[in-house]
């Protein structure tokens, strides 16, 4: 994992816990935001996909684990495909060559891949829940209309149900690529400070 | 973290274990087939029966009774110290978990020293899990949720295809998939152990035999 965090051209210090823990709350907290913002501009119908793209680059950027970059190690220990042959001479003069990784930063040691399993097996049981989930709303796509008939609620949500297994497929989707990496940013104590680690 | 012996199954060698697994997976094909056959119910009052059934095919099938793993019973135990301690003490350290399960059958049960054989074997499987074993069942978790994930991808693409060809067909295969996805994601994690754990060395256990047990001093 990686102690350091740069964003916008910033250096952010990710070595206490807490600033981890800031993130990961940040992140959630931006990510139902956004889903919401996107429910109410058009139920999803269009922009529900644009929630993929935006876990992607939350990955890409700031968690790392299913992507390569940001905080946490690539899960399959595979480094960013970069091409082989040397970038165009205009690319690196315009400083956006990027050279090949060192192992050091795709490849886990034993802790790590520890650490990465341990975070599968608590995450893995929000999946389930989450698919649990979708199977209860795909029942309530079923009895909705009866249900929001007699509460006069099916004139302001006629697809409520239908909303409602999109979401949660969505928000399942969303979580099953960024809990364990958020399960491993939350967890990792406060790393020492690098005077702390020479002495 | 396997119980050696489950349904009169030995599941010793890997090789028994990869065969109950592809049995396994045989039953769950046969029985998605079986209900991709039936007709979609359009009315709720069917509906309400029809979920309860699959709920109960999906869920009670796979854990406690075949794979265990996050309930009690079954081929597999996933907890470790603390958390097993948590779901299954019990005061009685003799009834420990089973008396969750079984409580008011104890006294008949234990009985029959065959039955009370089996128990004791039951109580040697049903035991936290110690380093290795989490070791091995985070790796399982780890490995399922890839698996998981590349099932879900495939699963939306035939879900795309499929409604470009029938909404009919749709309706049906949405509902099986759905059904796919929920019993893998509960059945996947002990499917990985029981295909990928070694032969299991029965010789430091010490287990006797119900006759030896029940033979005079």
């Amino acid at each position: 994992m990686r102690a350091e965090l740069i964003l916008m051209g910033k250096r952010i210090d990710m070595a206490p816990q807490r600033h981890r823990r800031t993130l990961v709350l940040l992140i959630y907290a931006s990510m139902a935001s956004i889903m919401t913002g996107l429910w109410f501009l058009d139920h999803w119908r269009t922009t529900g996909a644009y929630m993929i793209f935006v876990t992607i680059a939350v990955n890409r950027l700031l968690l790392g684990g299913y992507n390569f970059g940001g905080l946490v190690k690539p899960f399959n220990e595979k480094a960013h495909p970069a091409p082989e042959q040397p970038s165009p001479f205009l690319l690196l003069g315009l400083r956006v060559y990027r050279p090949q990784p060192g192992d050091s930063e795709y490849r886990n040691d034993e802790r790590e891949l520890q650490q990465r399993d341990h975070a599968h097996y608590v995450a893995y049981s929000a999946l389930v829940a989450g698919l649990v989930l979708i199977w209860f709303a795909a029942a309530f796509t079923r009895v909705a209309p009866k249900v929001l008939a007699a509460t006069a609620l099916l004139s302001l949500a006629p697809n409520l149900g239908v909303d409602l297994v999109y979401g949660i497929t969505l928000a399942t989707i969303v979580i099953s690529v960024t809990l364990p990496q958020s399960i491993l940013l939350w967890t990792e104590p406060d790393m020492p400070e690098l005077d702390e680690f020479e002495s | 973290m396997i119980d050696h012996r489950f349904l009169g199954i030995p599941l010793q060698r890997r090789q028994t274990r990869r065969r109950f697994v592809v049995c396994y997976w045989l039953a769950v094909g046969i029985a998605l087939a079986a209900l991709s056959q039936f007709r979609m119910p359009q009315d709720v009052s069917h509906w309400t029966t029809f979920l309860p059934l699959l709920l109960t095919l999906g869920v009670a099938s796979n854990m406690p009774l075949l794979l265990g793993g996050f309930s009690l019973g079954g081929a597999v135990a996933f907890y470790e110290g603390s958390r097993f301690r948590k779901r299954y003490a019990d005061p009685n350290p003799e009834l420990r978990g089973f008396a969750i399960v079984w409580r008011k059958g104890w006294p008949r049960f234990a009985s029959n020293p065959e039955r009370a054989h089996q128990l004791r074997r039951f109580f040697q499987a049903v035991r936290p899990v110690d380093e290795r074993e989490t070791q091995l069942r985070d790796e399982a978790h780890h490995a399922a949720h890839r698996m998981l994930f590349w099932i879900i991808y495939a699963g939306a693409i035939a879900y795309l295809i499929v409604s470009a060809i029938s909404q009919t067909l749709l309706v049906r295969f949405g509902f099986v998939l759905l059904e796919l996805l929920l019993i893998a994601s509960m059945s996947l994690p002990q499917c990985w152990i029981l295909w990928n754990s070694p032969d299991i060395d029965l010789s430091d256990r010490n287990i006797p035999h119900p006759e030896a047990a029940c033979e005079p001093n």
